[in-house]
């Protein structure tokens, strides 16, 4: 220990700390500083409008009918999907299973026992997120805590709000199935299925890689064909046949924006906040709000360039945005996040085509 | 799948209840043959192992060994939650926990953790409890995470009908008694050399790496047939890291699997299953140990590697030793 002396006359040295510490003890400064510096410039050396470079991977589980795996910096997650068989019975009405409405979205719950205080029977598409992966040292293991449930909420929810998966796929026929036969008498069973994803690792937008994981792995799914075995009175699969499951022409996707409050001052050009582009969790913690974008994407992966994506003006159709809270975001500010939307979602299409056309 | 009582904390499946995809097959000699596999009986499948790719854990690891792949991190040492009901701990506490994801085997697992999944969990903590020195690491717990994204197992056979003179008959194909064992013991021996890879490299203090070793010994089909005792140990033969599907025309015996310290020649969990017997004073269950830990000698080769490879990478970046990193080498120099 060394003592201190204090002297007559002179200012005391000021107060300060290493960056590393800076970062833990106060995260609201240690951000604050790093955008008042020019360019702005985020702790991870991105600037507030990168997003981090992703990878994509599909179908590389046995035993799932599609699977993916994301990576998006430090947060992967990994999508499986299984189909299961749901038989109608004589006396059912299939018409529940017929359109996404009849099951419950987070708003109303046609079920109704949720609001009742208990828990609910799905429809067709069960998406689930696990985080109890040991993913990150934030969340304790066990049964699925607040973000979990949320987040397999917002799944659900983004897929019945964008009809992701055409219902048409996931019927099954009497007989041979012939595509003339609509009507639902024929309808003998539909395929349910089973959307799990899991993280593997946590580094902040969970969102963003699952919905890419949920889209791409069931892209890539590949079902038996099923049919009504007569004689069996049951329904039975054909291990050597196998078809796609049909999705929305124009795939949406989600982009998610971080926003962070800045001290006002003159520095910053009056600006009282940034919003970050795919932000890690770090930022996550210090943002006041959240805002994602959910938009289909006009992009020819074949034709278009994505090296010239910022000047060749994508056509984007903004289905959905979602920001919760009160701070001002301003038009032009809305419009730049759709413009980044867009590269991004471009950027998903061009990866999921590759994926799709190289063999496995 | 019955319908249950619904889980208030996850979607649920429709009320009506789901069954996974049953295959019809015209008849059972065109069922899927069990693939043979090129591998001699005393070599281990290639074992892919990286630790260190989840960063916001203290330590982690992701092994691959042909369709096995498994994720581990580890949680801590962290302080235990200061409540009045926390005991005293001179030890650190270790909890180990193993989970399939539930697209992870032909038949769909649920969230809920099953029996099976805890055995695996109680086997690992038995292979690791010993390794670690928790004398170091007072009042605080240490939790160790295996996620199984994919394994071995029957595949679609288990949901084919086969159809034979216009009746369905249900049958297993390839089914033996053996079957579950070997097929956890593979997944077991993967979890135990996974999960100390991601201790060293949580840089938490141990004895030894342990590093996990499976065996199976089989005879030939016709001398298990109840045929005399002299018989049935004359031509065994012992495979390492044994495939799902047992080699031609032979019949499984027994499987071992053991968690290992190659520096200390200890066996820290042994897990034998099957018949062992005797022959001319040796007991077979020697033989069979021994093969299992040749087994996981390999794997303490890839497990070495993988170290060394993330301490290099420690070393790189940071221009120094990192100081919770240097026990882990040394230890492995001497194994």
């Amino acid at each position: 220990m060394s003592t201190l002396t204090p002297q007559v006359g002179s200012q005391p040295p000021p107060l300060t700390f290493s960056t590393s510490l800076f970062r833990q003890i106060s995260p609201a400064l240690y951000l604050q500083r790093h955008f008042l510096r020019s360019p702005p410039t985020r702790p991870n050396g991105r600037s507030p409008s990168q997003c981090r470079d992703f990878t994509l991977t599909t179908n590389s589980l046995s035993h799932a009918h599609g699977s993916a795996v994301v990576r998006a910096g430090d947060t992967a997650v990994v999508c499986g999907i299984r189909g299961e068989i749901l038989t109608v019975a004589p006396g059912d009405d299939p018409s529940r299973f017929e359109s996404y409405h009849s099951s419950p979205t987070s708003a109303t719950h046609a079920c109704g026992s949720r609001g009742a205080g208990g828990a609910s029977w799905g429809g067709l598409i069960v998406p689930n997120v696990e985080l109890s992966t040991g993913c990150s040292k934030k969340y304790p293991l066990g049964p699925p805590g607040g973000l979990a449930q949320t987040l397999s909420d917002q799944l659900h929810e983004l897929i019945n709000v964008t009809k992701l998966v055409s219902l048409d796929s996931l019927r099954i026929y009497d007989g041979d199935g012939d595509g003339g036969i609509t009507s639902t008498t024929k309808i003998k069973g539909y395929w349910s299925l089973y959307v799990d994803v899991l993280c593997i690792s946590l580094d902040g937008n969970i969102l963003d890689a699952a919905w890419y994981a949920i889209v791409a792995a069931l892209k890539s799914s590949r079902l038996p064909l099923a049919s009504w075995n007569q004689t069996e009175e049951r329904i039975f699969c054909d291990a050597s046949l196998y078809h796609p499951i049909s999705l929305r022409q124009s795939l949406p996707f989600t982009t998610t924006f971080a926003l962070i409050p800045l001290p006002h001052s003159e520095d910053n050009g009056g600006e009282t906040a940034v919003l970050l582009n795919d932000p890690d969790s770090y930022e996550e913690d210090e943002a006041c709000e959240i805002l994602t974008i959910l938009s289909t994407t006009d992009f020819d992966p074949v034709r278009g360039d994505l090296s010239r994506l910022p000047s060749t003006g994508l056509r984007t159709r903004v289905e959905k945005i979602e920001k919760r809270g009160g701070w001002k975001v301003g038009l032009t500010q809305i419009e730049s996040c759709t413009h980044l939307a867009a590269s991004k979602a471009a950027r998903y299409i061009q990866s999921l085509t590759k994926e799709q056309l190289t063999p496995v | 799948m019955a319908a249950k009582a619904p889980d208030r904390r996850r979607n649920n499946p429709p009320s009506h209840g789901t069954t996974p995809p049953v295959f019809l097959s015209s008849s059972s000699s065109g069922a899927v043959k069990p693939k043979q596999s090129s591998r001699p009986p005393d070599e281990i499948r290639k074992i892919f192992l990286r630790t260190g790719l989840i960063s916001s854990v203290t330590g982690s690891s992701f092994l691959e060994i042909a369709p096995l792949k498994l994720s581990v991190s580890v949680l801590g040492p962290r302080p235990l939650p200061r409540t009045s009901s926390t005991p005293f701990a001179a030890q650190a506490i270790l909890t180990t926990e193993v989970k399939f994801a539930p697209f992870a085997s032909t038949v769909r697992r649920g969230y809920i953790r099953d029996s099976s999944e805890r055995d695996l969990g109680s086997r690992l903590y038995q292979a690791l409890v010993g390794a670690i020195r928790r004398e170091l690491y007072p009042k605080s717990r240490i939790e160790v995470v295996v996620t199984i994204l994919d394994s071995e197992d029957e595949g679609d056979d288990v949901n084919t009908v086969y159809i034979e003179e216009g009746k369905a008959t249900v049958e297993t194909k390839f089914w033996d008694a053996g079957r579950s064992e070997r097929a956890l013991g593979v997944v077991l021996a993967g979890c135990i050399t996974a999960a100390s890879a991601a201790l060293a490299d949580a840089g938490i203090e141990m004895f030894d790496l342990v590093s996990g070793g499976v065996a199976t010994s089989f005879v030939d089909e016709a001398n298990s047939k109840g045929k005399g005792k002299g018989h049935l140990v004359s031509n065994k033969l012992y495979v390492r890291d044994p495939a799902i599907a047992p080699p031609g025309g032979k019949t499984p015996l027994a499987t071992c699997v053991l968690g290992y310290m190659a520096a200390r020649d200890e066996i820290s969990e042994l897990w034998i299953s099957g018949k062992v017997g005797t022959k001319n004073g040796t007991t077979e269950m020697d033989e069979l140990v021994d093969e299992a830990i040749a087994a996981a000698r390999s794997a303490r080769g890839v497990l070495n590697e993988a170290a060394k490879e993330r301490v290099q990478f420690i070393v790189d970046k940071t221009g120094t030793a990192p100081p919770s990193k240097g026990e882990t080498t040394d230890v492995e120099m001497s194994g």
